[in-house]
């Protein structure tokens, strides 16, 4: 059958089963060991046995800086297990967002090309261990003019597709007959590769400052560590550019409707936005003066990233390009009606949501309609309590 | 003298009633340990969230209890349903409910019988207005029920069942259905692998049964250069085959004018557009060209718009009318099936899809008295109170005012309408 041992796929492919065991530095083993040592023991040897190890390293961080997707060659040894790792632990130790998103954007594409070259059965071998069950029959499928060589089950397609956002992998757009997803190998090799992407992606809980700390101790990484942290100053990636209480938390930011908020929030921590979520913040900035610059902005931290298609979705929503026609602002009905209104939550809710405003003459609050509406409404509130804060002060 | 009495009083006595006697059979609900529940009552306006019950007896107890005028579960799953809190609840997973209401359709009949009516003035609208033009009162709508609406959220539940499901290898003997007690149906899935989604993954569900982001590459756009649609053939898989089968069959059951519009007249398909493809011999020409499997199709005298116009109404009449937010929403509140509907009086009645088939919405689900010998007395409080079916016999129009003598059945429904009380 397969040519291919546990062994030589996990060296291809470490985030396998078993590659954690051949190196993991994140998995700190012994609660007794001095980390600091164990870490020393562990790198020191790579670092000896490897000379090139540093520089290999370095030119990860500093293409994908550079938004390469190319340049590195991966091998299929041990060395490839340990650089994998090591690439997830600086991530981790930095939790820079969009050095994250650089990294794994490049790694994955890197995977994607090796994905593409690997034999069908292989593939197949491949796709289960990563929990997409995909199969490869001997009598492929004609569809039109197309022989299709696999099949995935919808159940197994649906959640790999939707953490990629390109339209043509979404259900609707893709050859479903009974249950089954025919698909091309090419198409595997891209569904795989959004699996790599989750793979790089540090691990949120062990983040910060104190493995970073550690890493610094370490007598092989600590020149490496300093070589990345002035590629990021060079390319101004600072963290905090991207931090929310940064670069929201000025005037504009406490204008914000909760349900803004909270989605602004959830990119800034890196998590992925559902589409709606997408829809309502580019809609949003669409309509309150924002520049395409500034929205695309606030999607650079998310995981799945990808320019072109940020770029390209920003100004579909401001009618650039494409249809050329400009949508309005979602009504908080509608953002009602998607559960994504968030007037009630404890942390971002907000009275004028929960119960409306006084217009004038009005004796009752009357409900807002729009998010824009809350702008309005918060700007009056501000002004007025400022206005009130000067009489106390006089 | 005047009464003050609340005017659902009566009605909510025979709630009370009704349920005692439902308690007795009551269907089974799957998990209910696992279900939040909520309760609209009759003198509150809010609904009592978070209520959770470890086993049958205790919630029947319940609704017995408080005969509330709705009751709702949870799709969702949760370890500690009862939690006020949605964070602490635990979720495990949400039954996929899709939700055929006619309420979302277009349809002719809703322009007859439904009304929006000021609470003020007695001022009847047919337009969905918010507020009244001649005294700015609130409007209550007044929405109603006949054949014709309920026959259509059925055909589109058919339709799922028969042309969506199979696609994500769901089969019809798998599936839970409800009649929602109105105007239309709920269908759970409850598959595994449908249960863990999230709000992302369900979305292409959705998407796909509502033709929504259907981009496929090239296809489906004319070709200035050959003067020719790029379509599709039957024998392509997914929504590219739906089309052409679809389109195939259309043109195989109507060659006429007046046949199609029997069928799809309340859509607007283009009059010339009509005409070509159901009142000339190029209907042939086209149908020949399916059936030889042509994906470029080709009619004369039919150019770029023409294309984008047919296009549209085959996605029109391929996709599913379904409540989308329902779907999508993995926190939903549903009807409890075996619940008195308190806009209607009528049960939310379990089927499978065959009993389904021959359900009669305006019969079957009937629980209160059609005993000719036990009527009750209503009088008739809205401007305008339609004609209704209940079993064989029509009920009204009626006039405000009128005192009338009625069946149970026929009264709780008037009631539960809104639009008569019970004296
Ligand atoms: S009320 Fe409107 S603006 Fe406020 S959170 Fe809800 S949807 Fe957003
Ligand atoms: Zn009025
Ligand atoms: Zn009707």
């Amino acid at each position: 059958m397969s040519n291919y041992n546990a062994y030589s796929l996990v060296y291809k492919y470490p985030w396998l089963e078993g590659g954690r065991e051949i190196f993991d530095p994140t998995s700190v083993s012994n609660e007794d060991e001095d980390p600091i040592e164990y870490y020393n023991q562990l790198f020191t040897k790579y670092f000896e046995s490897y000379p090139d190890f540093h520089d290999k390293l370095l030119q990860v961080f500093s293409l994908a800086l550079d938004k390469k997707e190319s340049g590195i060659i991966l091998t299929g040894d041990e060395i490839n297990v340990i650089l994998f790792y090591t690439v997830k632990t600086i991530l981790t130790a930095f939790d820079n967002r969009v050095m994250e998103n650089h990294v794994s954007n490049l790694i994955s594409k890197l995977y994607h090309q090796r994905l593409l070259e690997e034999t069908e059965q292989n593939l197949e071998v491949l796709c289960r261990k990563m929990n997409f069950e995909c199969h490869f029959e001997k009598k492929q499928m004609q569809i039109g003019n197309v022989l299709y060589p696999c099949w995935v089950d919808v159940k197994n397609y649906v959640p790999t597709a939707s953490l990629l956002k390109d339209s043509a992998y979404q259900l609707i757009n893709r050859n479903v007959i009974n249950g089954r997803v025919y698909l091309l190998k090419d198409n595997v090799a891209r569904l795989l590769q959004e699996v790599v992407r989750r793979q790089i992606v540090p691990d949120r809980q062990k983040s910060g400052g104190e493995l970073m700390d550690l890493l610094k101790k370490i007598t092989h990484l600590s020149p490496l560590i300093d070589d990345i942290t002035k590629l990021i100053e060079k390319k101004k990636l600072t963290q905090t550019q991207y931090e929310s209480t940064n670069v929201y938390e000025n005037v504009d930011y406490a204008l914000y409707p909760p349900c803004i908020k909270y989605i602004l929030n959830k990119a800034t921590n890196g998590v992925n936005l559902t589409h709606s979520e997408r829809l309502h913040i580019a809609f949003f900035y669409a309509n309150t003066n924002h520049t395409v610059e500034e929205t695309v902005d606030v999607f650079r931290t998310l995981p799945d990233f990808d320019e072109k298609l940020a770029r390209y979705h920003v100004e579909f929503s401001r009618g650039i390009g494409g249809k050329g026609k400009k949508y309005r602002i979602y009504s908080c009905a509608k953002v009602k009606s998607i559960d994504m209104c968030k007037a009630l939550d404890k942390e971002y809710g907000d009275i004028i949501c929960a119960q409306g405003v006084f217009r004038k003459g009005e004796v009752r609050r009357i409900p807002i309609k729009t998010p824009k509406d809350f702008v309005f409404w918060k700007n009056v509130e501000i002004k007025r309590k400022l206005r009130e804060d000067k009489v106390q002060k006089k | 003298m005047i009464s003050l009495k609340d005017p659902t009083f009566e009605l909510r006595k025979k709630f009370i009633l009704k349920y005692t006697e439902l308690v007795k059979s009551f269907p089974l609900i799957d998990k209910i340990q696992n279900r939040e529940f909520a309760f609209l009552f009759w003198d509150k306006d809010y609904m009592v969230r978070h209520r959770g019950f470890s086993n049958p007896q205790l919630f029947l107890s319940e609704l017995k209890g408080v005969a509330p005028r709705h009751a709702y579960l949870s799709a969702a799953l949760y370890n500690s349903p009862a939690d006020k809190i949605m964070s602490n609840k635990g979720w495990m997973g949400c039954d996929f409910v899709v939700d055929i209401d006619s309420d979302h359709m277009d349809l002719s009949c809703q322009k007859k019988h439904d009304f929006y009516i000021c609470v003020e003035c007695d001022y009847v609208s047919k337009e969905n207005i918010t507020k009244c033009p001649k005294c700015e009162g609130l409007i209550r709508k007044q929405l109603w029920l006949c054949d014709e609406c309920l026959q259509a959220s059925k055909n589109e539940v058919i339709k799922l069942v028969d042309d969506f499901l199979p696609d994500f290898g769901i089969i019809k003997d798998n599936i839970i259905l409800n009649f929602s007690g109105h105007r239309g149906y709920h269908i759970h899935l409850r598959e595994e692998f449908i249960r863990a989604m999230n709000s992302e993954e369900r979305r292409q569900i959705v998407d796909y049964m509502t033709a929504t982001n259907f981009e496929p590459d090239d296809f489906f756009m004319y070709k200035q250069n050959i003067g020719s649609f790029l379509g599709s053939t039957i024998d392509d898989a997914g929504w590219k085959g739906r089309i052409a089968n679809n389109f195939l069959k259309i043109l195989n059951k109507h060659d006429s004018i007046e046949s199609f519009d029997l069928e799809f007249g309340h859509l607007d398909l283009d009059a010339k557009i009509k005409h070509i493809l159901f009142g000339t011999d190029k209907r042939e020409h086209i149908r020949n060209q399916l059936l030889n499997k042509n994906k470029y199709w080709t009619i004369r005298d039919v150019g770029k718009i023409g294309w984008e116009k047919i296009k549209k109404f085959l996605l029109t009449i391929s996709k599913c009318d379904i409540d989308v937010p329902v779907s999508i929403d993995t926190h939903r509140l549903i009807r409890v099936q075996g619940s008195i509907h308190g806009k209607t009086g009528f049960i939310v009645k379990p089927l499978d899809y065959y009993e389904m088939i021959n359900f009669n919405p305006l019969s079957d689900p009937i629980v209160f008295s059609m005993d000719q010998k036990k009527l009750v007395k209503m009088e008739i409080t809205t401007p305008k109170c339609p004609e209704i079916r209940i079993q064989a016999e029509y009920y009204g129009p009626y006039t405000k005012g009128e005192k009338i003598d009625l069946p149970e059945a026929v009264g709780v429904f008037l009631a539960c309408k809104g639009v008569a009380i019970l004296l």
